[in-house]
């Protein structure tokens, strides 16, 4: 990457990230402002309810959706600064798992296929990365012959476990998980965070995790950034924020979550007769 | 481990698809070996000219004395060696539009749309003469001419679904992962989009064989001494009255070889929807079934051992049994699959007509929930919230007249009414400006509005019951918050008995009164409310969902996976305590 780049930079820096759709009177600002960062082995939990523009923020990071003022730093460089051939080296470095497990599998290409497209994505054969194809099977707990298989014989959670191995097969410096449980049930829940928690320790992932569930976020994440209407309300240590949340928004977030220590929705009927 | 089920979806053949192909078979043996044997007596000129049928002749000889027969047989080849190639260059370089602009920029991509919009505008075959013309008389500038005109048709159906696949999630990915534009396209496209593509190259192949054939007709495609169908429809129509035999054998295979193709793209079409082949099940008392439970008279609502079956047989709700008294709130927990929705939607009436329910008494008062109920009773005693607001109303009418619509069907009141008690009943759960909400549309509605208004519908009709199911899983915190109170302060207020189907735990500890816990289609524990937020629980199912479950209350060092599948107790019942555990025992709250 560039010369700027040094290991002490952190993996993710947003510098008054604006993101605006349309034009002229149509214009809409998603993002008004925002900025965070991730350093090298962190998670940070975004939090936010529908329109908040936690998921414009996350394509934009990755790319998907244009910047309209404000930088992106990876790795200590600015994206916007970069060569076409250094955009295309850094897609590489920060990779998104995203939301729905039925989707974001190719139905017509074998689990294989698939890893190997994520680990040479012009060749995409799967006989040549047979062992890294193993490997990464193994990281996330699935037989290495699961790999001449199609995605329609997995369940939603083995899917979404193949999207993570898929993500880290790339050997990425950052990933984002979009909502990666929000479609999945309890106990899939459960596995997927735990794979999660897992290989935050073991490969020392970094990490912009996105949910709505405040449950969750909380589950995974040291550090919690609150959006509201695009703007940062709160960002801060994970305990802190949940524990003595600042601004009256985040409070009423955290009040909101049923079987939460805030939550009250009134007087239970009196008992039936 | 992936699962044993593989679901593979075995080829369905169809009646159309067998004659289709058989029918194409002929077509095609006839266009390979009709030359090698009939030249002869397709094109030597002999002084037999315009005969009628005879046994040399069976369908009599043209001007020049050639058999018409032969001649029919002969076209064969050239007919659909011409469509075939039209067919091939038009999918080819529909199918190469169609994907490829879905690489280029957005003003290219919309550029391009836009020219094919425009030629698409045009008939086909009229655009087809005007290439033709152009391009001069003769076979190949036929094929051309058709092959051109029918690219912009091609090209917009493969850009359509091709637009609809670039949007899904592995196709994004790819990108992100630096795949090469092309290989996106034969990687991640086309294989997806293959058989609708299947379907409409042979719909493509039969409609080119008509245009051909008129282009022929019209003197514009085959040129003497040249011949396929059209050119001996041409030939023959000079003799129409004198030799009509003529121009029957073209006719014929014109449409035979237009009929197989067709019906080889319906047969396709069928193969390949997997709807095909339903069967209807039905409601009934269920017979042999011995009664689980005693029956709890002073129940508003009163299941008692239901099941529900699918068309094979195979059991989605193994046995339920439940009571909802006055004034309760019942909450249904448990996983997709758990057959909670089931349970609701039969005790609703509104299961889909292929499932068949069998109980030994369902009712709700003294209604009969077995028996074919008059949609008005059922409608106006049971009120329904379903899971999204955004989809359960009619975008294209106003708030109004959905809202009111049981009213005025069901309790024939008049629109004003109806109206205005429904004004009313949006005002008591806090709806700001109600008359101006009544004659908006839902989209200028937030979610959380939109499912209070469906709420307050359910409530003027004063029902005995209300079923929610999964009310609030598409609502954000705050709004879900909002909901939860309006319906806790409707159960206190009005006193209406409500059945609560969620997956969230949290949710239904903090409204329900009493708790089902569902597993497998089958009852695993019954608690109050208050027992399950205090973690009082003693099935093993309800111990790990509660220990699978992140909480902000406590930061959870790991998370317990649970199996749903690992958790098959039998449902307990008084008459047959079965193998379960005493822990399983059903709790009488």
């Amino acid at each position: 990457m560039t010369s700027t780049a040094t290991s002490a930079a952190p993996v993710l820096e947003v510098r008054d990230l604006e993101v605006t759709f349309g034009s002229g009177h149509a214009a809409a600002k998603v993002l008004k402002g925002v900025s965070a960062t991730i350093e090298r082995g962190k998670t940070l939990g975004i939090v936010g309810e529908s329109g908040s523009g936690k998921s414009t923020l996350a394509k934009a990071i990755v790319g998907l959706n244009p910047v309209s003022a404000g930088s992106i730093w990876v790795n200590g460089a600015d994206v916007s600064r970069m060569t076409s051939g250094q955009r295309r080296a850094m897609r590489r470095e920060v990779q998104m798992i995203p939301q729905d497990p039925y989707s974001s599998l190719n139905p017509r290409r074998t689990i294989g296929q698939t890893l190997a497209e994520a680990i040479d994505p012009v060749k995409s054969n799967p006989r040549a990365h047979r062992e890294k194809i193993s490997y990464w099977l193994s990281t996330i707990r699935l037989d290495a012959d699961v790999a001449e298989r199609y995605p329609h014989e997995f369940s939603g959670g083995q899917r979404q476990r193949i999207a993570i191995a898929r993500a880290l097969a790339v050997g990425p410096k950052l990933i984002i998980a979009d909502e990666i449980t929000s479609a999945l049930d309890l106990s899939v829940q459960a596995e997927i965070l735990n794979l999660i928690s897992r290989l935050r320790t073991e490969l020392d992932l970094t990490m912009a995790f996105i949910s709505h569930d405040l449950d969750v976020v909380h589950h995974v994440s040291d550090e919690i950034m609150v959006l509201f209407h695009g703007e940062v309300v709160e960002i801060g240590d994970v305990d802190s924020v949940y524990g003595h949340p600042k601004h009256p928004y985040t409070r009423k977030l955290i009040d909101s979550v049923p079987g939460g220590p805030g939550f009250d929705i009134g007087e239970r009927r009196a008992a039936v007769v | 481990m992936a699962e044993k089920t593989r679901t593979k979806r075995h080829f369905r053949w169809t009646t159309g698809l067998i004659i289709g192909i058989a029918l194409m078979t002929v077509m095609i043996l006839i266009g390979l070996l009709a030359p090698l044997f009939l030249t002869e007596a397709a094109e030597k000129l002999t002084a037999n000219a315009s005969q009628g049928p005879s046994s040399a002749h069976w369908l009599g000889t043209d001007d020049f004395g050639r058999d018409v027969l032969a001649r029919s047989l002969v076209a064969t080849r050239l007919t659909l060696v011409m469509t075939a190639a039209t067919t091939v260059i038009s999918v080819v370089g529909g199918v190469l539009i169609g994907t490829f602009i879905w690489l280029a920029p957005a003003k290219i991509r919309n550029a391009v749309l836009r020219v094919i919009d425009a030629a698409v505008a045009y008939p086909s075959l009229i655009f087809a003469l005007l290439i033709a013309a152009i391009l001069g008389q003769g076979a190949w500038s036929a094929v051309l001419a058709i092959a051109i005109a029918s690219i912009p048709a091609f090209a917009r159906l493969t850009a359509n679904m091709a637009a609809s696949i670039s949007q899904r999630n592995y196709v994004s990915t790819a990108r992100l992962l630096g795949v090469p534009g092309p290989r996106i396209i034969t990687r991640h496209l086309l294989p997806n989009m293959a058989e609708p593509l299947l379907v409409l190259t042979a719909t493509v192949f039969a409609t080119t064989l008509i245009e051909l054939s008129s282009l022929s007709f019209i003197g514009l495609g085959v040129q003497n001494p040249e011949y396929d169908f059209g050119r001996l429809l041409n030939e023959a129509l000079v003799n129409i009255y004198s030799q009509p035999l003529q121009a029957v054998m073209p006719s014929i295979m014109i449409t035979i070889a237009g009929l197989s193709a067709m019906l080889i793209g319906d047969g396709l079409a069928a193969a390949t929807d997997p709807r095909g082949g339903r069967k209807f099940g039905s409601v009934k008392a269920a017979s042999e079934l011995p009664a689980s439970m005693r029956a709890d008279r002073e129940a508003l609502v009163e299941v008692d051992n239901l099941t529900v079956l699918t068309p094979n047989g195979v059991p989605l709700v193994k046995g339920v049994s439940l009571s909802i008294h006055a004034g309760e709130v019942v909450g249904l927990v448990g996983e997709s699959g758990s057959g909670k929705s089931l349970t609701a939607m039969s005790i609703a009436g509104l299961l889909p007509e292929e499932l068949t329910v069998r109980a030994h008494s369902m009712r709700l008062g003294e209604l009969d929930l077995l028996k074919r109920n008059d949609p008005r009773t059922l409608a106006t005693s049971i009120g329904l919230v379903y899971q999204d607001p955004g989809t359960s109303f009619n975008p294209a009418l106003r708030i109004g007249s959905q809202l009111t619509e049981v009213s005025r069907i069901h309790l024939k009141q008049s629109g004003k009414t109806a109206f205005n008690r429904m004004v009313k009943a949006l005002a008591d759960i806090r709806i700001t400006q109600p008359e101006l909400r009544m004659k908006q549309h839902p989209h200028e509605l937030s979610g959380g509005m939109l499912q209070r208004a469906m709420i307050a519908s359910t409530l003027v009709t004063d029902p005995r019951l209300i079923i929610a199911d999964e009310p609030t899983t598409a609502l954000d915190v705050t709004v879900q918050a909002d909901v939860l109170r309006q319906f806790r302060t409707i159960n206190r207020e009005m006193g209406t008995a409500m059945l609560f189907i969620s997956h969230d735990i949290g949710v239904v500890q903090a409204l329900c009164d009493k708790v089902i816990v569902m597993n497998g289609g089958k009852i695993l524990e019954r608690l109050t409310g208050a027992q399950l937020a205090a973690g009082d629980v003693k099935h093993p199912y309800t111990k790990a969902l509660l220990a699978a479950t992140p909480s902000i209350a406590e930061r959870k060092t790991e998370l317990v996976a649970v199996r749903a599948e690992d958790f098959t107790f039998d449902e307990i019942s008084d008459d047959a305590p079965g193998p379960v555990q005493p822990e399983t025992e059903r709790l009488q709250p």
